[in-house]
């Protein structure tokens, strides 16, 4: 029957939710924290990152990091995509199911965490300063429990234009340390965003209710704030720690897309560095304004071992492994990645392993 | 290369941040079961996030071990009752989408016996051995009628288990829409269980009943007849819900069930009558039902509860005494009278 159509394609395609029904009691569901942006080198070192920021992408972790930059740099296009294992595996099946839709077919889907994410940003940077235009596009479905299913289901677009600056406000006495803070203000615009449906919207295929929101996009404004102090404790032994707040008071959109929410993070870290080798150990305890969440959800530690063509990583976000490889070839750096997120209130309790593949073009002046 | 001071500076800043890591993933969010012990929201959150895991594959079982000491605690709410619902959904065979699927392409030979059919159809069940399924589907129906509305006044007169953690209200107006959609599916569980067990239905001829019902005296309607009694009334209030919110084309669908409402009332109304309540209204009341309206009852001031409604307190499963003196019994016994005559196709 056409409607049956029409409800797979809502519960499958649905780009935002509007719910009509004023009594919907929210699921529970932990569901992730989702960052602006989710750079290869961060995410295989378990996200601890806000101390060590000393690249292009300090300008989403931490802007102070901006004034360690020595150098101009123009990223031609950094591509990252992010793809769920459950997605991966289930591809064959899912494929199937999607080319004969039907309700029973769609209990396929349940019990599976289906993501998938592609991001790109392009970036212009100069000592302490760096201006990003990203664009970043994300779908979800998780849904769970055969008697009453339940879950996630979205779909987000966003873009926009962030820039940064990092200056140092202090210098030790004979190049010991130096402490910095950067600030950094956007712009984005975005659609849909990841909601729960309730039951009966499920029963009564209200698609109508769901779907409202498609075309409606907003913009928003937000600004981040950053501080990073650097001690050389040896000539090849460098203490870092980090402070960033993003998204400072959580950037909202002037719709109904989801906000962007505000995240203070304390990092400490460590870089040991060798001849031909650079090792960085990181530690983040993010999300220290968020009483809500679950402490072992913002542990976040990475070991990076660097050498002049490969970079190895390994950590952990939350309590989930992650570990990445990294090739330089000139102006062009490809990463692999494998992380995972939680989707619950609590480490382990429903982990989604995602393989991410990244490439970046970029000129060093 | 580093020295002996600088590795051991190295060492202890890592070690000391890897020390936290065992602890952390040695912890979790245990609830303590002691009566009285308050749950914080991380350790409810993750025991319903534990049960959507659990009954994602099936295991109904872990997943009701689970809810149930939050359940049957005062850290009691909304959210707990919806997974323990759920739970006990798992536990009565309850999978939605087949459910939702199996409503629509049933084939039956009568618009009047549908829902009996495609209940007996979808939950198969029997007593020896006892798979437990309307045990499950009344439990869960416990849960999903404790699912009140914030704010709401609880009448007494409707209220059931009102000292418990989880007090029922026998009006669907008092619950949340969606514990509403829920129910139709654990009252549709319970009956077609029952049917199962007691009428055992013929899957070669549209599900048509082999034998009636037996519940068809007040002295007879009590246990599992009650149940099923409930059941259905509280099948018709979720389903009267669902309807009144589904688009066109969907709502059609609901409406051929939904048209079957009158003829319930209408047995009530025969089962009352036969244990003589119809009398106190006086001799001109004689249940003549004409659209599901009975046009002569505006002489007699109880007499719409009587005639033109089910007994409001027939939608708890426990309500009936098995007495000609309880309403709840005759209009129980009137209704399972007129699915078996009117109906539920099907001999003798």
């Amino acid at each position: 029957m056409n409607w049956k159509g029409s409800f797979v394609t809502f519960t499958l395609f649905s780009f935002a939710f509007n719910y009509g029904s004023t009594d919907f009691v929210p699921l529970v569901y932990g569901d992730e924290w989702r960052p602006l942006y989710r750079g290869a080198r961060a995410q295989a070192m378990g996200n601890a990152f806000v101390a060590v920021a000393d690249d292009e992408q300090a300008l989403f972790y931490n802007p102070a990091g901006l004034a360690g930059i020595k150098r101009f740099s123009f990223t031609v296009a950094s591509a990252n995509l992010d793809v769920s294992n459950d997605l991966i595996n289930n591809y064959p099946t899912i494929t199937n199911v999607l080319s004969s839709p039907s309700l029973t077919s769609l209990n396929t889907f349940l019990g599976k965490n289906l993501y998938a994410r592609a991001e790109g940003m392009v970036a212009f940077t100069l000592p302490g300063f760096e201006i990003a235009g990203i664009y970043d596009q994300q779908v979800a479905i998780r849904l769970k429990n055969l008697a009453f299913p339940q879950g996630v289901l979205g779909s987000q677009t966003t873009d926009g234009v962030q820039a940064g600056f990092g200056f140092r406000v202090l210098k030790l006495k004979r190049k010991k340390g130096e402490w910095r803070v950067g600030l950094s203000a956007k712009v984005l615009w975005r659609a849909g965003g990841f909601q729960t449906p309730s039951l009966t919207q499920l029963l009564t295929l209200n698609s109508q209710s769901i779907t409202s929101n498609i075309s409606s996009i907003g913009i928003g404004y937000g600004m981040d704030l950053g501080s990073q102090f650097i001690y050389n404790f040896r000539k090849n032994i460098v203490f870092m720690s980090g402070l960033a707040f993003t998204d400072i008071g959580t950037t909202s959109f002037a719709s109904a897309a989801s906000p962007q929410l505000s995240n203070l993070t304390a990092g400490l870290a460590a870089k040991y560095t060798a001849s031909d080798m650079i090792l960085t150990f990181a530690y983040d305890y993010a999300h220290l304004l968020d009483s809500t969440m679950d402490w072992t959800r913002k542990l976040h530690m990475g070991l990076e071992l660097k050498f002049p063509v490969v970079s190895l990583s390994i950590g952990m976000s939350a309590l989930s492994l992650t570990y990445g490889v990294s090739l330089d070839f000139w102006l062009l750096r490809a990463s692999y990645v494998v992380y995972s997120e939680d989707q619950a209130t609590v480490s382990n309790v429903d982990s989604e392993a995602r393989t991410m593949a990244s490439v970046m073009m970029k000129f060093d002046f | 290369m580093l020295s002996s001071q600088g590795w051991g500076c190295l060492f202890k800043f890592v070690f000391l941040s890897g020390l936290l890591l065992p602890a952390v993933a040695c912890t979790g969010p245990g609830f303590d079961t002691t009566a009285g012990t308050v749950a914080n929201s991380l350790q409810i959150n993750s025991s319903i996030e534990a049960v959507n895991v659990f009954l994602s594959t099936g295991k109904c079982s872990n997943a009701i071990s689970t809810i149930y000491p939050l359940y049957n605690s005062i850290n009691s709410n909304n959210s707990i009752r919806f997974a323990t619902a759920s739970a006990y959904g798992c536990s009565a065979h309850i999978n939605l989408l087949n459910n939702i699927n199996g409503l629509l392409t049933f084939q039956s030979d009568s618009v009047l016996g549908l829902l009996f059919e495609f209940a007996a159809n979808q939950f198969p069940s029997v007593a020896n051995p006892d798979d437990k399924i309307p045990q499950a589907a009344e439990n869960g129906t416990d849960a999903v009628q404790a699912i009140i509305q914030s704010g709401t006044v609880l009448v007494t007169a409707y209220t059931v288990n009102s000292t418990s953690n989880n007090p029922i209200s026998l009006l669907s107006g008092d619950r949340l829409n969606d514990a509403n959609s829920y129910l139709t599916f654990l009252s549709l569980a319970l009956m077609g269980s029952l049917e199962n067990r007691y009428a055992t239905p013929s899957a070669s001829n549209f599900y048509h009943k082999s034998n009636n019902l037996p519940w068809t005296t007040a002295a007879t309607a009590i246990g599992d007849g009650c149940a099923y009694a409930s059941a259905v009334l509280n099948y018709f209030d979720g389903i009267d819900f669902v309807q009144s919110v589904a688009p066109p084309s969907v709502a059609s669908i609901y409406s051929n069930i939904q048209a079957l409402e009158p003829q319930l009332n209408y047995g009530c109304c025969l089962g009352l009558q036969t244990c003589g309540f119809a009398g106190s209204c006086g001799a001109s009341i004689p249940c003549n039902l004409t659209g599901g309206t009975c046009s002569t009852c505006t002489s007699c001031a109880n007499c719409p509860s009587l005639c033109l409604k089910c007994p409001t307190t027939l939608r708890s499963r426990a309500s009936c005494t098995g007495l000609v003196t309880d309403q709840n019994s005759c209009a129980a016994a009137g209704l399972v009278s007129q699915i078996n005559d009117v109906l539920w196709s099907g001999p003798p």
